[in-house]
């Protein structure tokens, strides 16, 4: 049943949708990395008294594919836009699913009592291969596409926007595979969290929402909360996804590594997951016929 | 016990380095005074910081910020034209490294600083920075 679940979503109208959206972010960010390229080579041909020629040259020789993607995926602004995005469109794809199949009695498919819950288990996995699929491809068709348009030069320092010394591909490569897997596993705890909640929320609308409910509200309870007491506020800004996506850029950043950064949104995710699913296991085995 | 005693000189040696690195970059002599600033649109330092190095890497230590999004930096000159790259300010109370530094030496610069999209309202930013 993972197959052909899998199979309905990949011919699903919205994936389309989806790469457009997810796409759109990215472009953008692109643009904005052209525009400063274009800014360092006026400073390189202005001549002025106070811009380090040496550095400037350096650095604009060093832009190439990395340069557009890192600042993209270790920007603030532009890849959480694409992470919202990413999760609400699987939000309008999956969330749906498990609802209609309970109202409707699971249609075509016809589940006993003691194999319900297997068949709902394959669900959610075939939900999680997808996403899983669809970012690995996505990412991996970006990266290609960007690599084609900005050729690299090995050898030549790259001009990055973390404070790191790279000269190979094989290190932006590694750094890439970290970050993206911490985006998958953000995204499948959210999927996770999505079908599970989907047994107590009866409205598809809302489920829709709940990728984006996952993102905001540990962002507004840490904003009110810290303004209040800023001790707390703090403890609670770990829940906030911008900490756990972009922690390989603050590590870089400020040359240390934050534990929790890494790990209490990750564990925090998984656990209400966990507990989610295992209720909605049990009750959708008492309740079902 | 073995064990207790290599989990004790771990910790001790993971301490030792972090105070090192900050203490490190905190010994250079070209930071500017703190400074606080209204963040709701993009603003330019009052204080400028001199360099000394040909160091690719400039500093910013934000003390305060009143914002819970990130807002990001980078390195100008008098007339508002860029010397660096940005930097995204996600920490307080921690020295924070941006890159691709084009400043020449014994030259004065400022930090400009700009909201994420995120920031609603007007927030406050203390902070101070170094060129290097």
């Amino acid at each position: 049943m993972i197959g052909t679940e899998f199979k309905r979503y990949l011919r699903s109208k919205y994936i389309f949708i989806m790469s457009i959206l997810c796409l759109t972010p990215i472009i953008i960010s692109y643009y904005f990395t052209n525009v400063d390229k274009v800014e360092l080579y006026d400073n390189i041909i202005s001549n002025s008294s106070d811009f380090n020629l040496d550095a400037g040259i350096r650095h604009y020789e060093g832009i190439n594919a990395f340069t557009y993607l890192f600042d993209f995926i270790f920007s603030p602004d532009f890849y959480i836009i694409f992470v919202i995005v990413l999760s609400m469109s699987l939000g309008v794809i999956f969330g749906g699913t498990e609802l209609k199949n309970r109202t409707t009695g699971f249609g075509n498919m016809i589940f006993s009592r003691i194999n319900v819950q297997k068949g709902n288990i394959q669900i959610l996995l075939s939900q999680i291969v997808f996403s899983i699929i669809f970012i690995v491809v996505f990412f991996t068709i970006i990266t290609i596409i960007t690599l084609l348009l900005f050729p690299v030069n090995e050898g030549k320092g790259f001009t990055i926007v973390i404070p790191m010394q790279i000269t190979s591909i094989s290190q932006c490569v590694y750094l890439l595979i970290e970050h993206i897997s911490k985006l998958l596993i953000y995204i499948v705890s959210v999927v996770c969290i999505t079908y599970g909640i989907s047994y107590y929320v009866s409205n598809k609308y809302i489920i829709l929402f709940v990728p984006l409910i996952v993102y905001m509200v540990p962002l507004f309870v840490c904003s009110i909360v810290g303004s209040f007491f800023k001790p707390l506020g703090n403890v609670l800004s770990y829940l906030v996804a911008d900490q756990y996506l972009l922690s390989i850029y603050d590590r870089c950043t400020s040359r240390n590594v934050d534990l929790g950064s890494e790990l209490i949104l990750p564990v925090t995710l998984v656990i209400i997951a966990l507990i989610l699913l295992c209720n909605y296991c049990r009750n959708i085995n008492r309740n079902y016929l | 016990m073995r064990k207790m005693k290599l989990i004790k000189a771990l910790g001790v040696t993971a301490a030792l380095v972090s105070i090192m690195t900050s203490t490190a970059f905190a010994a250079y002599k070209n930071w500017t005074s703190y400074e606080t600033s209204y963040v709701d649109d993009a603003v330019t330092s009052d204080n400028y910081s001199v360099r000394y190095t040909d160091d690719d890497a400039f500093g910013v230590y934000v003390k305060d910020m009143t914002m819970w999004s990130t807002p990001k930096a980078k390195v100008v000159n008098s007339e508002g034209a860029s010397r660096s790259s940005w930097l995204s300010l996600s920490d307080e109370e921690e020295y924070l490294y941006g890159t691709n530094n084009t400043c020449e030496n014994n030259h004065m610069y400022y930090l400009k600083i700009k909201p994420a999209w995120n920031q609603v309202g007007e927030d406050t930013i203390k902070y101070k920075f170094s060129v290097r």
